[in-house]
């Protein structure tokens, strides 16, 4: 089956396994859409990981996700200005970015971090080391 | 000067990365709109299930009821709000939901409920046996009923479909074979369950993606489709990732109560 442009940029992204397990689909269900092949392809990707033995709760992955989803939210939804929400955006990038200089107590978290959690990517490091030391200094709003 | 810390965890992380960056009023509408959001709307949750899949040890487990004890008797028509006070002025809220049957005339009555409740609820949870035999009745009732009203309402990303009861899987294929049982010491599949988990479940969702319950145009996504074990707490952290992408206010649960309920995450981060 041929692929549009933009489904073959999705199965560009799939990792060498998926891609595999992609093309046995295609054999399997000649029938079946690009969007349906890479839903089972997906689903076989996840299942992988249900059965791993580390399933600890990612934190850090979940962290990032409620800010997004957060402000997706007060942008449609709370009747925020737009230059609060550009200070926020700029400030969650700052906090996500990745050659961000640590200082030497988010140094101490990242390590804390990367030893209990060997799973995690550097940016997820950086962002739980970064958010803990900040919670860690006082605040004034 | 150290500020109070705030009753969510959302608020305190945003207090932590926007800091003085903004002034006291954009910081005060900021809060402002966040307790509204939080305190005036309980978070609702709708959960269909035939009986047997595991409503309440799903509640229990994921949503941190406490004991909670689904009540909806066969052929009920009529489906209350129950509402569950969590803290600081947050509420829980859950439409406690049967599943259909092959009764026609109840059907249609079911049809009409959940179209009633459905469009106001945060997030919807369809709960599948993992060890279903036959997915017939469940393709049926989501293919026919439910994934219509959820396109009809705009509530397609509310939407989670759950297979719960994972753990069983092995034990359902052969109870005699002690391989295939969960390894409850770990609270892990065994080798070989890991390997009898893969196949069903991969079966199941193939039928579901054939059905076009999953994967076509107007269908679930893979992100909203999660494999969990109520009884033994195991990869709810899928399940509260679900939740928290779940529609325009998933975030709410998790960042309030959410990560708390099933979180590890140190306490200084989280109030």
């Amino acid at each position: 089956m041929r692929m549009t442009y933009e489904e073959l940029k999705g199965y560009n992204l799939l990792s060498k396994e998926e891609r595999l397990v992609y093309n046995l689909l295609t054999l399997q269900h000649p029938d079946w859409s690009y969007s349906q092949l890479i839903t089972q392809t997906k689903i076989t990707s996840i299942l992988e990981l249900v059965v791993k033995e580390s399933k600890d709760l990612n934190e850090a992955k979940v962290i990032i996700t409620v800010l997004n989803e957060a402000k997706k939210w007060l942008i449609k939804f709370a009747n925020i200005s737009k230059d609060i929400i550009s200070v926020l955006d700029n400030s969650i990038n700052e906090v996500l970015k990745k050659d961000y200089l640590l200082s030497e107590h988010e140094r101490e978290q990242y390590f804390y971090y990367k030893q209990s959690h060997p799973d995690w990517t550097h940016e997820q490091l950086i962002m739980m080391a970064k958010l803990t030391t900040m919670y860690d200094n006082d605040y004034t709003v | 000067m150290k500020e109070k810390k705030y009753d969510f965890m959302i608020q305190n992380l945003l207090a932590a990365i926007l800091g003085n960056k903004v002034s006291k009023d954009d910081w005060n509408s900021i809060m402002g709109a966040l307790d509204k959001e939080i305190k005036e709307k309980p978070f609702r949750v709708a959960v269909i299930g035939q009986s047997g899949v595991g409503k309440s040890t799903t509640l229990n487990a994921v949503f941190g009821l406490n004991n909670y004890v689904s009540d909806v008797a066969e052929g009920t028509t009529k489906i209350e709000e129950k509402v569950f006070p969590m803290r600081d002025g947050f509420n829980l809220s859950i439409y406690d939901m049967p599943g259909l049957n092959c009764d026609v005339d109840k059907d249609i009555e079911y049809e009409e409920m959940y179209k009633k409740i459905l469009p106001g609820c945060d997030v919807i949870v369809y709960i599948i046996n993992a060890h279903s035999r036959d997915l017939g009745e469940d393709c049926r009732i989501l293919k026919e009923v439910v994934m219509p009203i959820c396109n009809t309402n705009n509530l397609k990303d509310n939407f989670i479909l759950a297979f719960n009861k994972i753990d069983t899987i092995g034990e359902m294929q052969d109870p005699n074979d002690e391989e295939l049982k969960w390894d409850i010491i770990n609270n892990v599949p065994t080798e070989k369950l890991k390997e009898a988990i893969k196949v069903k479940l991969n079966d199941l969702v193939t039928k579901l993606i054939d059905e076009k319950v999953i994967g076509g145009a107007d269908s679930i996504k893979a992100e909203q489709v999660v494999f969990y074990s109520a009884v033994f707490n195991y990869n709810l952290g899928d399940f509260l990732m679900a939740i928290t992408k779940a529609g325009k206010r998933g975030w709410i649960w998790t960042s309030t109560v959410g990560l708390e309920n099933i979180g590890k995450w140190s306490d200084k981060v989280l109030r």
